[in-house]
């Protein structure tokens, strides 16, 4: 007869024991209210942490850590300067008026290393939630998560058809969390056969405010002081979004077919 | 491996590196509860990584390494900290801006009790609840990166988690 002590019942909780044991404690349990409630002790605190953290994931990485692991000294701080604007006119039924898009009337192409991409906008990362969004909010109006002490907002800003005639999306994502911070990035992703893929994501202070950002320095010439976000978006969106009733449309269709 | 021992830290490992970058953030800033620290700390474990990369065998997990050496790191300042006799305060609780929306109010106040409760653990408690509920890792995966035995990963974790939850559901029992 196994002991009930804290530990097993942990294990128990966190679902970390073998299927033997499990079926033993599960039959102890029976009979021990007080057991159980050390259980639902343990349950309770498995996600007291949840999300309490995250910051890190879905803010850019700072850039000295980069620096840090950059092999070379492409990569360098730069304050930014009006190099930004608010494109508030095209798309007036969003709150897509709110983001800045800095990319406008930059030739694409600058940006011909690969890695510089993969190393200074946010990683894609697998998220249900945000798949759950995209999938299903009309741009505009936001799905809210409330978590344990943590609120989570992703609410799309607006659709489009990349080159590639992919549906795309921009997107707002909010953590109303921990440390007094309400995180808010700002990514687009685009929907293949296995969901929608986040093409980039940062953090909106870094692209809508004057702040020190991500810069490219070509060997030669003037470095190009644009966000690697804004070079993502501005790649992939080359036609204006979809209408609200277009949208509606393909959200009926369930992204079915892509219109050409 | 080859007894060529290539220092050159090839540019793959450093990609690799790099996409972990947000993971082992997430692990330093719940460890001592502000972003700056945390960074302070990979940083140190970035160069750390770099020069003896040698000693990490291809093949095995770069992240599980890497938590090593934050831990390692992480020890060696508190310790320094306390020679030095200064105190030793990792988490702070800024305010939330704005709230006066009900929900933020509340949610701030979970947070406060969780961020106390975290910072009043023992170091080792908190390394390895961090390892298990914030970065999701199995007590043996944890026992591993910590070098202790799983019975006592078991052990500071059940403990840690009691100590949270009754910061988090007790009365107002708790210091002021």
């Amino acid at each position: 007869m196994i002991p009930l002590d804290d530990e097993i019942l942990m294990a128990y909780a966190d679902g970390q024991l073998e299927a033997a044991e499990r079926a033993e404690i599960e039959a102890a349990l029976a009979e021990n209210p007080e057991a159980r409630e050390t259980v639902q002790l343990f349950q309770d605190t498995r996600f007291t942490l949840s999300g309490l953290y995250d910051a890190p994931l879905r803010e850019a990485v700072p850039v000295r850590l980069l620096a840090t692991l950059q092999e070379d000294n492409r990569v360098v701080a730069f304050p930014r300067q009006h190099q930004c604007w608010y494109r508030s006119t095209a798309i007036p039924w969003s709150l897509a008026a709110t983001v800045a898009i800095c990319a406008v009337g930059l030739a694409t192409g600058i940006f011909t290393s690969t890695d510089l991409f993969s190393s200074k906008v946010q990683p894609a990362l697998t998220d249900s939630l945000l798949n759950r969004a995209l999938e299903n909010q009309p741009s505009g109006t936001p799905l809210v998560i409330a978590g344990n002490g943590v609120t989570r907002e992703i609410m799309p800003l607006l659709t489009f058809q990349d080159t590639a005639g992919r549906y795309c999306r921009e997107f707002e994502n909010q953590l109303i969390h921990a440390f007094g911070k309400n995180n808010v990035t700002v990514g687009v992703a685009c929907r293949d056969s296995d969901g929608w893929q986040v093409q980039a994501e940062m953090d909106r202070t870094l692209i809508a405010q004057d702040n020190s950002s991500l810069v490219y320095q070509p060997a030669s010439g003037e470095a190009q002081q644009i966000s690697p976000y804004d070079v993502v978006l501005d790649r992939l969106m080359q036609s204006l979004p979809v209408t609200p009733a277009e949208e509606a449309d393909i959200l009926d269709r369930h992204w079915g077919r892509v219109k050409r | 491996m080859t007894g060529t021992n290539d220092k050159r830290v090839s540019s793959e490992t450093r990609q690799q590196l790099i996409a972990l970058l947000p993971r082992l953030r997430r692990f330093a800033y719940s460890l001592t509860g502000n972003l700056d620290e945390a960074d302070d700390l990979i940083q140190a474990a970035c160069e750390r990584a770099l020069r003896h990369l040698d000693q990490w065998q291809e093949g095995t997990e770069l992240d599980r390494w890497m938590f090593k050496i934050i831990r390692n790191l992480r020890i060696d300042n508190l310790r320094s900290q306390q020679l030095r006799g200064e105190s030793v305060d990792p988490h702070t609780v800024p305010e939330i801006s704005g709230g006066n929306d009900d929900r933020l109010v509340e949610a701030q106040q979970t947070l406060e009790k969780v961020n106390q409760a975290m910072a009043a653990l023992p170091e080792e408690q908190r390394m390895v609840l961090t390892l298990v509920s914030v970065d999701g890792l199995s007590y043996r995966e944890a026992a591993a990166i910590l070098e202790i035995p799983v019975g006592t990963v078991m052990s500071r974790l059940a403990r840690a988690r009691r100590q949270l939850y009754a910061r988090v559901h007790g009365n107002d029992s708790r210091p002021k």
